[in-house]
């Protein structure tokens, strides 16, 4: 296991405080904090409408947050301090600047239909980095090599299994160099005999020292492959700590008592082990 | 058989008359077409804004459109143009005006289904490799809505093409109304008629045709 930077004195990739969202009357997030650091791996786990997409959409910006702050590698992310110490929203082209400093890893996969293994993963680089299409390729099909898809470049989104597709919306992710990854239940929509091979992509990414925040109801990866995990329980962070805490028996309550329902629902899950995901 | 000799010669004698006339029937489809399109595309953008103001304007502008015949709007625009607005224009100016703000109702709808057909995570899955909303709409939504939408696009196209003939009951020389001159100055309707058909089947045909096998090629592709 990658030693958790939290020890190191490096400052944090992430650092987020105060963190708000709102939709009308309803407050998705009370005020979450946590810095993440470099290389790190961190789980999010919480109950079904506790925010957890709604966290990660506010890391990347899909969603402006109502309040709180977030900056990524030093820099503000989505607003500018004005003098009087109020905030106003980036531009619309500066947000989409910052937001290619993370990379996203959806659920649904989202691939785009129309184009091919190949360019679904260098579409980003041509049109946002403007990187010459040869050079381009290079890097896609490395990325592809990597999450075992050579064979499959030309094939178009369809044509792929979703354990298939899922591995092409990682390497898509991946092309971008994000400062950090983050995925929104990677393997809930895959059918069970194709979650370790996703799980493994993302495995391995952790034995490189790509850091991720990960949402995930998978509780033994979370266990296994994460060195963090963070409990949302209703909008806030009702714990966070490592593994051995987490699913150990000092946990707050609210936590063990969420996590032995998962481990009684899910009793059988086959999932990689830490040696396994190698 | 029937007793009607045909005479396809006395059409052939026409043939530089009728060329000319095909000529205008394509100037008016290409740029019908245009005005439609562009037109059409930008009332679905209206259509689709989050100001309500804006896309309910740009709905009540479609349904009053598609209620309309189009022979009446082109008659309309025709004689109240020029009163209304102190402009003047010829009959060809009309009929591209008339007949391309008509079928720009139609192309707003089905370019409205092709980008409501769009899933968000595509568009999201966009915005996360950083692209602007310029970006997606080029990159993403309109190339995959177009795929969606092709067939109805491909029929409207067709429907465009007929439309045309209708400005010859404002006077343009294009095929319908050279054909009926020519159809009195000669006693051959039936004969100038039929050619006048097959030259609009030899139009959409292929249009049509090839759209069909392009589409198939599309399904089996991405889909
Ligand atoms: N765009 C939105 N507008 C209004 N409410 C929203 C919106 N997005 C999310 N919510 C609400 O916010 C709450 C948290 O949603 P979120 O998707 O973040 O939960 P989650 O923890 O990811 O749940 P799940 O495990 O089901 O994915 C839910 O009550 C949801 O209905
Ligand atoms: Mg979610």
């Amino acid at each position: 296991m990658q030693s958790g930077g939290s020890e190191t004195a490096a400052p944090p990739v992430l650092s987020v405080r105060n963190l708000r969202k709102t939709f009308g009357d309803l407050e998705v997030l009370k005020r979450a904090s946590f810095d993440i650091y470099q290389k790190e791996v961190v789980g999010i786990i919480g109950a079904s409408g506790s925010g957890k997409s709604t966290l990660l959409r506010c890391l990347n910006l899909l969603e402006t947050p109502t309040d709180g702050t977030i900056d990524l590698q030093g820099e503000r992310f989505g607003f500018r301090q004005r003098s009087e110490g109020e905030m106003t929203l980036l531009s619309a082209s500066e947000i989409a600047r910052q937001r290619a400093k993370t990379g996203m890893v959806f659920q649904s996969f989202n691939l785009w239909p129309h184009r091919s293994v190949l360019e679904n993963v260098i579409e980003g680089l041509i049109i946002v980095k403007r990187i010459p299409r040869p050079e381009a390729q290079e890097i896609g099909v490395r990325l592809l090599e990597k999450v075992g898809l050579k064979d499959k470049i030309d094939s178009y989104p369809a044509r792929l299994s979703g354990g298939q597709q899922q591995r092409v919306g990682i390497a898509r992710a991946l092309a971008m160099d994000p400062a950090i990854l983050l995925l929104d239940e990677p393997t809930s929509a895959l059918d069970p005999e194709l979650v370790g091979e996703v799980l493994n992509v993302i495995g391995e990414l952790a034995e490189e020292g790509m850091t991720m925040i990960i949402v995930t109801h998978e509780m033994r990866f979370a266990h296994e492959a994460c060195d963090r995990v963070i409990f949302l329980h209703e909008g806030l962070i009702a714990d966070d700590g490592p593994p051995s805490y987490i699913f150990g028996p000092c946990a707050s309550e609210r936590t063990q008592a969420f996590v032995a329902r998962y481990v009684s629902r899910h009793a059988g899950d086959s999932m990689p082990r830490k040696s396994e995901i190698r | 058989m029937t007793g009607y000799d045909w005479d396809f010669a006395t059409v052939w004698q026409y043939r530089a008359l009728l060329a000319t006339a095909g000529l205008v029937t394509l100037q008016l489809i290409v740029l019908t077409m245009l005005v439609g399109i562009s037109v059409g595309f930008l009332l679905a953008l209206v259509r689709l804004a989050k100001r309500r103001i804006f896309s309910i304007s740009a709905m009540w502008l479609v349904e009053f459109l598609r209620a309309v015949p189009p022979l009446v709007l082109l008659i309309w625009v025709y004689y109240c143009i020029p009163i209304l607005l102190d402009v003047r224009l010829s009959g060809f100016q009309t009929g591209v005006l008339a007949l391309g703000i008509y079928s720009a109702a139609f192309y707003a709808e089905i370019f409205r289904a092709g980008i409501q057909s769009i899933e968000k995570g595509q568009i999201e899955a966009g915005m996360a490799v950083g692209m602007t909303n310029g970006q997606i709409m080029r990159r993403i939504v309109v190339p995959v809505a177009f795929m969606r939408i092709f067939p109805p696009f491909i029929s409207q196209g067709a429907l465009v093409i007929k439309n045309t003939v209708l400005v010859s009951a404002i006077a343009v020389g294009e095929l319908l109304y050279e054909g009926q001159r020519l159809s009195i100055h000669t006693f051959r309707p039936l004969e100038i008629l039929t050619v006048i058909a097959l030259i609009f089947i030899a139009i959409i045909m292929p249009l049509t045709l090839s759209a069909n096998a392009l589409e198939s090629r599309i399904r089996s592709r991405y889909s």
